[in-house]
């Protein structure tokens, strides 16, 4: 399913937290990060939860949330994945969704990665 | 906007990691934040205080931001919103701004961005008093009093409606700033007459003013046509030649039809407008001016940046002073003004002795609905006195389609 994802929705963005490191004291960008990291895994809970419900306007409406953490971090794929997987809420296919769900996780774990590399 | 003023702003975001990163972006800048995580809590702040500015998620968890638009009507009518919009809602951010929000910001975005639109929207505020596309009516002081629409005209506008004295006025208040001007309005409004009258009203009015037509220039000359090109930059590039932006130097570039130009070439114009510097077609050398940007379209640019045919940072960093040009049918009076106006003129200059319109005439002027606005009245006018003699214009000497207006019988006498 990957493969169907828009090209140009997967390219990588701009990660807007990279100028506040330089702005920002060092314990309150790490502050920063954390928050995005334990938002995304809350986040990523809430949408496997949700999946396993079946309940599919639970599931858009943190994919919604995703979709914004994640394109503010630049990360292409996870920022595209939970757009799809919102799009397809909306739509109704709580189907599509769900199966779009698995492919999160790894794009997701990219996106804490890259955080954690910040962070250093 | 003043550099050192301090601008309070309300932060209306549910998602926690996005309201710290706004915030953090914002105090790099000249502003204080507050913020809230619901519509309700959003409410009852503007019950206590009143911040310069409410930057708000149109995706809350209570209510709607469009519903927050709504209530706080009443609540702070005078608090500009900027809305924040998930990436593919611009049609939301569009029904936003038609209830009342000033811009909208679309996720994500980063520092530079959210403060470019804080500072285009306190510039307006500071130019025309009205942090939206339909500006009210607020006074320069530093237009002189001849450019006063008293009299029904002003910079070669006629009429004296409401809509267009509040055009005269925030024309006569964007004369007197360097902010970049966006003039909206249908074919034959008069937006090239805007961007002419706003160059000649202000400081540079002794410097050229350079008009660009991007849909009438062919797409592979548009670049050479504002940044101009060396010698053997392309076939036919036999000598160097100087662009728009070079001709402008100094002075205003006029860039009409601007939503018309190809998505590629408005990056290239971006960063002219970012860094007032430019490459010619063909050369290597950076080139440096001082230049006024004013642009115009007949389309609706929020509309074309939703369909991907404008730059979402173009479209932010030229709206900054908004010009609506209403329809000639939204104008009243305007057109029998008008008309009278452009039959004196005609007259006088066909050697005819027109004076005035019959009353039937008139009906029929304000009852047709001028899908071409002035440039057709013009034509229409022009028409009668060119084909016809006379002291007065009647029904009969109107050109199609307003030879088939019907008019109530009880007007239809000739005055």
């Amino acid at each position: 399913m990957a493969a169907n994802v828009d090209t140009a929705a997967q390219e990588a963005g701009e990660n807007t937290l990279i100028p506040l490191r330089s702005l920002l004291e060092p314990s309150a960008f790490r502050d920063i990060v954390v928050l995005y990291e334990s938002t995304l895994h809350k986040t990523m809970e809430a949408i496997d939860e949700a999946a396993r419900r079946g309940d599919t306007v639970a599931i858009g409406r943190n994919a919604h949330d995703l979709a914004g953490l994640c394109g503010q971090l630049g990360s292409g794929r996870a920022t595209a994945l939970a757009r799809r997987i919102e799009s397809a809420c909306t739509d109704g296919d709580g189907g599509g969704a769900s199966a779009l769900v698995p492919e999160l996780f790894p794009a997701v774990a990219e996106t804490l990665a890259a955080l954690a590399e910040l962070a250093r | 906007m003043t550099e050192t003023a301090t601008r309070h702003v309300l932060l209306v975001e549910d998602t926690l990691p996005l309201a710290r990163s706004y915030t953090e972006f914002l105090k790099t800048g000249p502003y204080t934040v507050d913020h809230v995580e619901t519509g309700r809590k959003a409410l009852n702040y503007l019950k206590r205080s009143m911040p310069d500015v409410m930057l708000l998620d149109i995706k809350l968890p209570d209510m709607s931001g469009l519903e927050v638009l709504e209530r706080m009507g009443e609540l702070s009518p005078h608090c500009p919103v900027v809305v924040i919009t998930a990436h593919g809602s611009i049609k939301l951010a569009v029904d936003a701004m038609r209830a009342g929000a000033a811009d909208f910001l679309v996720k994500p975005f980063n520092a530079q961005r959210l403060k470019i639109a804080l500072a285009n929207l306190f510039e307006r505020l500071e130019i025309t008093g009205e942090p939206g596309s339909a500006p009210r009516l607020m006074v320069d002081e530093s237009t002189s009093e001849s450019d006063q629409p008293d009299d029904g005209s002003f910079a070669g506008f006629i009429g004296s409606s409401p809509a267009m004295r509040t055009v005269y006025r925030v024309l006569g208040a964007a004369a007197a700033s360097k902010a970049s001007v966006f003039i909206t309005g249908e074919s034959g409004t008069g937006k090239e007459l805007a961007a002419e009258a706003i160059h000649r009203l202000g400081a540079r009015r002794d410097q050229p003013i350079i008009a660009l037509n991007c849909a009438a220039v062919p797409r592979e000359l548009m670049e050479s046509e504002i940044f101009g090109h060396v010698k053997g930059a392309f076939s036919g590039a036999l000598a160097d030649r100087d662009g728009a932006a070079t001709l402008a130097d100094r002075g205003t570039l006029f860039l009409d039809e601007l939503c018309d130009m190809q998505i590629d070439l408005q990056a290239k114009l971006l960063r002219f407008l970012q860094s007032e510097t430019f490459r010619p077609v063909g050369g290597t050398e950076l080139h440096k001016v001082d230049v006024r940007f004013i642009c115009a379209t007949n389309k609706v640019p929020l509309e074309e940046v939703a369909e991907g045919r404008l730059r979402e940072d173009l479209y932010y960093r030229l709206h900054v002073i908004p010009i609506h040009l209403p329809p000639l049918r939204e104008r009243g009076e305007d057109v029998i003004e008008l008309a009278e106006y452009l039959l004196a003129a005609a007259a006088l200059e066909e050697g005819k002795t027109f004076s005035r319109l019959a009353d039937d005439v008139k009906m029929a002027f304000r009852t047709y609905s001028w899908p071409g606005n002035v440039r057709q009245l013009q034509n229409v006018i022009r028409n009668i006195v060119v084909m016809n003699a006379g002291d007065i214009v009647t029904m009969e000497m109107l050109p199609p389609p307003l030879d088939r207006i019907v008019l109530p019988r009880s007007i239809k006498a000739v005055g």
